[in-house]
């Protein structure tokens, strides 16, 4: 059978890059692994100590574990129907590959049955694995049978389909109306549809309610106060069920609820053979065919004058990418539902602190919690832009490598690129958050000093880190920020933020407390050498250590 | 010039290729030789500066390419097997952006690309976006790129491997213009007939060792067969019993 034989090639690919840079390979996933084991083990302890902390609170701890599952799979489900299709508009449609497949005495649908084996492995393996720790932390925790890990991988298997095949139908049916040349650009549209979606999920959880001083407790009231009736028509709900079967002992709550998950996927695996039978090839000879884009003239040329002279040149290579890149320019829209999201929380933050009282505790929390919270942003779109750039010029590279421009100059372009509209973006994100606290005018300045420190450092460990952990070989940039390079610039850039707030934020406290005393100008002082010490040893020499090293590795 | 010591590289631990040793001399069109997995690209690669030599050391007009400067870089065109392309530039702003890599200014820049567009026959294509550009294109804007500063010394990969006929004549003209105002010309070739009417000298490599270099005459001496062309050269040095196996196995 050809999908057996071709899955065993896979497999026998992946045995023979082993072979092919054994050490080289062997170190990446090793450390790969030991980051995503740290990650889940992490996770793992995270959830235990909740439960901990609810049954010493008096509040059942297998009904809030219950609420925080059936919640944390709703709020992913869109993210995994986006996943799904960024993964079939990539895999299922692979150019090379799939011409010669099909030039095989093979049926056609039996390589989309293939990829499609391939696609759902590579879209849900990662939700998979957090299920599973999820239902570790349970078992564990609560002594169930360990049948549960047989029922809850058959469980999470039919739940993940459902939110893939659902991906899979719309690609497949948008890229049947709307020419595949142009389906990337449909990411547009579903980034906004997913966008909307969580916004949706979130404001169903009534967020306002987490948002006290209290912390813990108030999330614990808040899960267990969730409501939830109509919700049991949905898949989260049933998994949900199924692991609470598991823990009553009830072997037909087990059943019904895995044979919802099972009858539902099953249903949208037909749904997706039927269309793959009708649509596929012909989506696929309509994806050959070579977009005839006629580029503009742009109207921003002034611009180029804010970078100097010598980097104008990369940055008009780098905006006219970006600008013409359906998919990445799509992607910007993303980060609207979050800036709303951010501002729809400070405000409740600001409605909390007129019921609460201002505080001097309270209020310093919400003002330093607000900064974190605007890196946190900021963070994600390096993330998402500066971190991989680097790695999206390439096999390009060299040609830049090659010339006769120093590639201090080359990653000079990339931390004014990358810092320019951050800084931006984090002063909107700052003085609008200040301006709807209520908060003065004095602490707003500082605040947007604060703000300027934690944009110039995140967008510079960002282009340091895609330097240094730069993969020239990936198909497309993203594929770095998902891999293990990925974990390791959000712990970094995690730890910075911190360190940084957490510098700021004494003297402020210090000032709260007693004024312009000398104990606030040692504070100062401590904050001020302490940041040095981060950017000089965090950022400076690394930064050094990586342009020297791009210069010397082979590319 | 180039001058190539004793070069050697390993890819873990592999040596891919052993004691390399030749010359380009000004004015010289010298054409790279072997079969598939001979080294010729990893050889152009390490004389451009792309892979370091594990061993050796190369000198581009008196400077070493193991410095990686500036100057080196400025005197270097380097046109690779896989084009470079940048999907979402028009070939006109690849052009412009490759030649402010080379610092070029902008004023040379448009001139040059009027003149190369004419004898490339590129007009067509350059303002259209790279991704929808076929093979041969890509490999004439490169061509193209590379020539914007007007390297003196040239390193090529395969250069009309994907090109028509027409294309091919044309940059074969090209760059005998260029050995013949003084630039020093590298080129891998699989077409042994464009290695015999193009190059000077010949290096044939095989399993990343230089097996033989010199004009046709010297390589004929070489193989000692007075009479014979360049093909028949090539596979007696290369492997004649493959080749004779081969017979074998088609009759």
């Amino acid at each position: 059978m050809f999908v057996a034989r071709w899955l065993i090639l896979q497999a026998k690919i992946l045995k023979n890059s082993f072979k092919e840079q054994e050490k080289q390979f062997l170190f990446r996933i090793v450390t790969q692994g030991l980051i995503f084991i740290l990650g889940f083990w992490l996770l793992y302890l995270f959830l235990t100590y909740m439960f901990d902390f609810a049954s010493k609170r008096n509040i059942r701890p297998f009904d809030f574990a219950a609420s925080l599952l059936s919640f944390v799979l709703l709020v992913f489900m869109p993210l995994l129907i986006y996943s799904a299709i960024i993964c079939s508009l990539h895999f299922l449609f692979q150019k090379e590959e799939i011409s010669f497949l099909f030039t095989l005495p093979v049926k056609r649908i039996q390589i989309f049955e293939a990829k499609f084996l391939q696609t759902f492995y590579k879209s849900s393996w990662v939700a998979f694995c957090g299920m599973l720790t999820f239902i570790i932390a349970l078992q564990t925790y609560f002594h169930i049978s360990p049948l549960i890990y047989l029922g809850a991988v058959i469980a999470s298997i039919a739940y993940l389909l459902i939110p893939f095949c659902l991906g899979v139908i719309l690609t497949l049916v948008l890229s049947r109306i709307i020419p595949f040349v142009r389906a990337k650009g449909l990411l547009t549209i579903v980034g906004l549809f997913v966008g909307s979606l969580i916004i949706l999920a979130i404001r169903m959880m009534q967020p306002e309610r987490l948002a006290t001083v209290e912390g813990k407790l108030s999330l614990l009231t808040f899960m267990e106060g969730l409501h939830r009736p109509w919700m049991t028509v949905l898949p989260n709900e049933w998994f949900n069920n199924v692991s609470a079967s598991y823990y009553q002992g009830d072997i037909a709550g087990i059943w019904v609820n895995t044979l919802a998950l099972v009858v539902v996927a099953f249903c949208f695996l037909v749904a997706v053979y039927i269309l793959a039978k009708a649509f596929y090839v012909r989506i696929w000879t309509e994806s050959l065919a070579t977009p005839a884009v006629i580029p503009g003239k742009y109207g921003w040329k002034v611009l180029l004058k804010i970078f100097p002279a010598h980097l104008r040149a990369f940055v008009k290579k780098d905006i006219l990418t970006f600008h013409r890149d359906t998919v990445e320019r799509g992607s910007l829209l993303l980060f609207i539902p979050m800036t709303a999201l951010y501002f729809y929380s400070m405000y409740v933050l600001a409605w909390q602190l007129r019921n609460y009282g201002e505080s001097t505790f309270s209020f310093l929390y919400e003002y330093l919690f607000n900064l974190f919270y605007a890196g946190i942003v900021i963070c994600g779109l390096a993330g998402r832009w500066v971190f991989p750039s680097l790695s999206g010029e390439g096999s390009n590279f060299k040609l830049l490598r090659l010339a006769a421009i120093p590639l201090r100059d080359f990653l000079k372009e990339k931390l004014w690129l990358g810092f320019i509209p951050l800084f931006i973006m984090g002063q909107i994100l700052v003085v609008g958050s200040c301006l709807i606290m209520g908060i003065s005018l004095e602490l707003s300045i500082i605040a947007s000093v604060i703000m300027l420190i934690l944009t110039s450092g995140i967008v510079s460990i960002g282009v340091t880190l895609g330097a240094r952990m730069a993969d020239f070989s990936v198909k497309e940039p993203l594929d770095v920020v998902l891999g293990y390079q990925g974990i390791v610039f959000v712990v970094v850039e995690l730890l910075f933020i911190i360190g940084t707030i957490v510098l700021t934020g004494i003297p402020l406290a210090v000032y709260f407390r007693s004024g312009f005393s000398s104990l606030y100008f040692f504070a100062l002082i401590a904050a001020i050498f302490g940041l040095g010490l981060i950017f000089y040893f965090g950022i400076y020499i690394p930064y050094q250590h990586a342009i020297a090293y791009l210069g010397k590795r082979d590319v | 010039m180039i001058k190539v010591k004793q070069i050697s590289k390993r890819f873990n631990k592999e040596l891919t290729l052993e004691d390399i040793e030749m010359e380009v001399n000004n004015g010289e069109v010298v054409g790279l030789v072997g079969p598939n997995g001979a080294g010729k690209t990893t050889l152009l690669n390490i004389i451009a500066g792309v892979w370091l030599p594990s061993e050796g050391t190369i000198e581009i007009d008196g400077y070493s390419v193991g410095d990686r400067s500036r100057e080196t870089n400025q005197i270097l065109g380097y046109i690779p097997d896989i084009p470079f392309i940048y999907p979402k530039l028009t070939g006109r702003e690849f052009l412009q952006f490759v030649g402010s890599l080379y610092k070029v200014e902008r004023e040379t820049i448009d001139r040059k690309i009027s003149e190369l567009e004419k004898a490339l026959e590129i007009s067509f294509w350059l303002d259209g976006l790279m991704e929808a550009f076929p093979r041969g294109v890509r490999q004439k804007m490169m061509l193209a790129a590379m020539l914007l500063h007007s390297p003196r010394v040239l390193l090529l990969d395969e250069p009309t491997a994907n090109l028509d006929p027409k294309s091919a004549r044309i940059v074969k003209e090209l760059l005998q213009r260029m050995a013949k105002q003084g630039a020093s010309i590298l080129l891998s070739t699989h077409i042994l007939e464009i290695a015999e009417r193009l190059c000077q000298r010949l290096v044939i490599l095989d399993k990343g060792k230089i097996i033989a270099q010199g004009t046709i005459e010297e390589l004929r001496q070489i193989a000692k067969s007075p009479l014979s062309n360049l093909e028949e050269i090539f596979l007696q040095l290369t492997g004649g019993e493959v080749y004779s196996e081969l017979l074998k196995y088609l009759s």
